[in-house]
């Protein structure tokens, strides 16, 4: 597997973390789930503004496409909300685990059955192995540090 | 969502598919926040320093880069490339405090999660 993907995957969650924590200085002024709103408001001007003046890394169209496809930003929105109503009642060390845990077990799904229009990428032994190791570290971690 | 996304930038392109990530859930968000979105809500958003808007950009970019990445490398990769990032970076975090957090010290049972942590993304990788 090429190391330049690898690190482009890192330099991605760097952008990521870095986006989540300016969209939490914004959450302390207007709250978390506008926050977010705001959030998608800048991404999708930005988005915007990048196709129209001629960026284009394929073309548009809805014909044979499953609807469901496009609405993938949902889920980002419904994540904020979850965990704004979740994170309260659970606490955050365990929901952090919760979440890492599941986000895991769903990829290694995803791959196995191909699901949401993916190729199937077989899960083995070393791969559930690799997964609860993660999660293992998560836990020596967080859990009071 | 990762998955969705990048399914849909396959079809229509990277960026395209960051434009619809972003668009969706705006249009959500204004469904949920509903009567939210109010003056408060504007004057409050007057007062957030001028950095914090640049979220959505970053958003853009990351969206943009994993509905890239997925289709080459698998969810289940790229998912633990990204926890284990995150966990290195929870640590240095901590360890400085940064953004005026409390701080709390690099200790050995957190550098052995992290070795830990870094052996499943191997054997993920390349088991």
């Amino acid at each position: 597997m090429s190391i330049f993907l690898i690190l482009l995957v890192s330099f991605s969650e760097l952008l990521n973390t870095s986006c989540r924590l300016i969209n939490a200085a914004m959450g302390t002024y207007v709250g978390s789930l506008r926050g977010s709103f705001v959030n998608h408001v800048v991404g999708t001007v930005f988005a915007g503004l990048l196709l129209i003046v001629g960026f284009k890394t394929g073309h548009i169209h809805f014909e044979g496409i499953p609807v469901y496809y496009f609405f993938g930003g949902f889920i980002g929105l419904i994540v904020v909300a979850a965990s704004n109503f979740a994170v309260p009642h659970v606490g955050a060390m365990l929901s952090v685990i919760i979440i890492i845990s599941s986000q895991l077990f769903a990829s290694a799904l995803i791959d196995r059955f191909g699901l949401f229009g993916g190729e199937v990428i077989t899960v083995d032994l070393f791969h559930v192995a690799g997964i609860l190791l993660l999660i293992l570290g998560s836990v020596f971690v967080f859990v009071k540090r | 969502m990762m998955r969705v996304n990048a399914s849909l930038g396959e079809h229509i392109g990277v960026l395209e598919s960051s434009f619809f990530a972003h668009i969706t859930g705006a249009i959500l968000a204004v469904f949920i926040l509903n009567k939210k979105i109010n003056r408060e809500f504007f004057i409050n958003l007057k007062n957030a320093p001028n950095f914090t808007y640049t979220a959505g950009l970053f958003g853009v970019c990351v969206v943009l880069l994993m509905n890239y990445l997925v289709p080459k490398l698998g969810m289940a990769v790229c998912v633990s490339i990204m926890i284990a990032n995150s966990l290195v970076f929870a640590i240095i975090a901590d360890h400085f405090g940064f953004f005026g957090l409390p701080r709390f010290a690099i200790t050995k049972k957190r550098l052995l999660g992290l070795a830990f942590a870094f052996a499943g993304v191997f054997l993920v990788i390349w088991g």
